[in-house]
């Protein structure tokens, strides 16, 4: 299903910034982990 | 009388690694943090990787090439390690940042720093082993740098054997002897504490 919404036949598509070069999938991910990274540094668990 | 090895080596397991410290049941209040999940993640990925694996050197590539159950298993094992290489960066950097080294913990750091290395080329093998056309194209485009460095006979990518029998034997028994050890390291010293002011950055 995801398949039909993320059309994945073609080439990449990159982001270009100065000297950056990176696919679009790799700065999602990259961004996703960023942001894991800050929500978990904020959240807590809940102690029993 | 002489000591066995055996007593030797139980008493230093007790002194080193009496049974509170290797299975605790009470954590310091600062591990609530959700961060310091993204060590159990990175764990319960490889588990996951490991299992799945496991079922794919019993049915082989004829198997997870052709069927479904066997495609199915074969992308748990292929995101499972996604998912671990995800959850370890977040792990490391966690650990960066913490300068969790501190006080006794740098072999601690620097056997999960190994742990990383032997999972990066346990991945590597693993991309040359899928026995398809991406498992040649890696392969081929591999050698060249092998070659260059000049390990070329030693570690030949195009040797589809060596591949394999390193990514489901060397490997996998390297990086979890590494990961137990890691592992044990932490039970040992418990969780590094947060950085108190003024603490110097030492190992």
């Amino acid at each position: 299903m995801l398949a039909a919404i993320f059309d994945l036949n073609g080439p990449q598509r990159f982001v270009e910034w100065g000297w950056l070069r990176i696919t679009v999938p790799n700065l999602i991910v990259v961004g996703l982990l960023v942001v894991a990274f800050f929500v978990a540094v904020r959240t807590r668990m809940s102690s029993r | 009388m002489r000591r066995s090895w055996t007593t030797a080596v139980r008493e230093r397991i007790e002194t080193e690694l009496p049974l509170e410290n290797a299975l605790p049941d009470r954590q310091p209040a600062f591990v609530r943090s959700t961060v310091y999940l993204f060590g159990v993640g990175t764990l319960a990925s490889l588990l996951t990787v490991i299992g799945s694996g496991l079922v794919l050197a019993i049915f082989g590539p004829g198997w997870w090439h052709t069927t479904t159950v066997g495609a199915f298993v074969n992308s748990v094992h292929l995101f499972s390690v996604q998912l671990m290489f995800l959850f370890l960066a977040l792990h490391f950097f966690a650990q960066l940042v913490m300068a969790t080294w501190r006080r006794g913990r740098g072999v601690t750091w620097m056997i999960g720093a190994f742990s990383f290395f032997a999972a990066i080329v346990a991945a590597f093998t693993g991309y040359a082993s899928q026995t398809n056309f991406e498992a040649q194209w890696i392969a081929v485009s591999a050698k060249d740098g092998f070659n260059a460095i000049g390990v070329g006979s030693l570690f030949n990518t195009l040797n589809t054997g060596q591949m394999l029998a390193l990514h489901v034997a060397v490997l996998p028994a390297a990086l979890s002897l590494l990961v137990a050890w890691h592992v044990v390291l932490v039970r040992r010293r418990g969780v590094s504490p947060p950085i108190e002011d003024g603490e110097e950055m030492r190992p």
